[in-house]
């Protein structure tokens, strides 16, 4: 039997370049029109920008029908500054994670770079993107239940746990759905590691902990909001 | 130079090297709609980091590391998801590779073997077979030239393990 150079070798020979692969389709795959959508990972972030572009309007629109409510449009403009930050978050996570490969890294540097990235700021990325559906579902409430610029709310507690429900099965679909990536992306690092087990370093760690610490008190901090507003807001 | 012919340039260097990505493909796909997936991924990327090419480096030897990463480090959006891989992480439970036609059954076996090799693995035995030198696959691999040539060692016996 040949040895697997000679059978390479026979089968470079052999093997004729697809002919499907010509210019036309290199001008296509390189037009604007492909760039940006291709991947999967856009299109969440694509979720968010649109999301939170969601929740801006209608904030803004609801500015107009409560200012006459104080407790309401506080709510409203502290919503809306939250929502404006989390666009442009999402803005800037888009030019990031499109530009990723662009970046001169060989495949072990890539592969720590997309794990490290995936493991911080894309988990924050999937808590804005559940919080910005909360809020445009509050928004939409809003615009909805707007009475002469008065909010009545008579069932707080069955919307209070709608809204917990809705961001955290948002949250469990979006790490049901990037856990498998992470773990592909593990899997070939420990490959190239000759299978030894990935150390986290000390910054990785402590950037986990310091995102699970602001997730938490950014919850806290909505939830009260939340329910303070409905106390004060219900007649 | 203007934008078009920047355009051009490229179109140009990736039809002269168009088997890179060829091969890159036929190694790291199971079908052809995969390949094509793949192929139209790549080149994207590669136009994305077409600025960014250093002439320090071969033009095929950039190709195959914007390739390689692109095949490795890329959400599978066919049958072949990464849900799916999980599921299954066993390496008998790799999809049998389609058959290319015409092809003596030594290639034909080539092929299959390489289809069960870790994603790791079936980048660095392209590159060996495609002569690349230990410090051109340490390059676009990020490891050493003396591991290169440990894992090449064991690669080549796993294959002929899978050939036998």
């Amino acid at each position: 039997m040949n040895n697997i150079e000679e059978i390479w070798e026979m089968g470079n020979e052999k093997i004729s370049v697809d002919s499907s692969f010509d210019e036309e389709f290199i001008r296509n795959s390189i037009s604007e029109t492909s760039i940006g959508i291709t991947s999967k990972l856009p299109q969440l972030i694509w979720f968010g920008v649109i999301t939170s572009l969601v929740a801006v309007i209608l904030f803004f629109y609801n500015l107009f029908f409560y200012l006459n409510n104080t407790p309401i449009l506080t709510a409203i403009v502290v919503l809306l500054f939250i929502s404006l930050s989390v666009l442009v978050f999402m803005l800037v996570q888009l030019r990031v994670i499109n530009n990723m490969h662009t970046i001169d890294f060989d495949l072990h540097n890539l592969l720590k770079y997309k794990i490290r990235y995936f493991t911080t700021r894309l988990r924050l990325v999937r808590h804005l993107v559940a919080l910005s559906i909360v809020f445009v579902t509050f928004g939409l409430n809003l615009t909805m239940e707007k009475n002469d610029g008065i909010f009545e709310l008579n069932k707080i507690l069955t919307l209070s746990i709608f809204y917990f429900f809705t961001y955290f099965i948002i949250m469990y679909l979006q790490k049901f759905t990037h856990d498998a990536y992470l773990k592909q992306l593990r899997n070939a690092l420990c490959n190239l590691e000759e299978n030894t087990l990935i150390s986290l370093d000390k910054e990785l760690i402590q950037h986990k902990r310091i995102s699970k610490l602001i997730g938490i008190i950014i919850t806290i901090i909505f939830l009260i909001g939340i329910i303070f507003l409905l106390l004060n807001t219900t007649r | 130079m203007n934008n078009e012919d920047i355009r051009d340039l490229f179109v140009k260097e990736i039809s002269d090297n168009k088997g890179v990505i060829h091969k890159v493909c036929n190694i790291y796909c199971h079908n052809s709609e995969e390949k094509k997936d793949l192929m139209q991924e790549i080149t994207l990327q590669l136009w994305k980091s077409f600025p960014n090419f250093k002439e320090k480096s071969k033009f095929s030897t950039w190709m195959y590391r914007i390739a390689l990463n692109t095949a490795v480090t890329n959400i599978r959006k066919s049958k072949r998801s990464p849900l799916w891989e999980t599921l299954s992480d066993k390496q008998e439970e790799v999809i049998e590779k389609e058959e290319m036609p015409n092809l003596d059954e030594s290639i034909n076996k080539l092929y299959k073997a390489i289809a069960k090799l870790n994603e790791i693995e079936k980048g660095i035995i392209l590159l060996y077979l495609e002569k690349k030198t230990y410090a051109e696959i340490g390059e676009i691999m990020g490891l050493s030239e003396k591991n290169i040539s440990v894992k090449i060692v064991r690669v080549k016996q796993k294959l002929k393990v899978l050939l036998t």
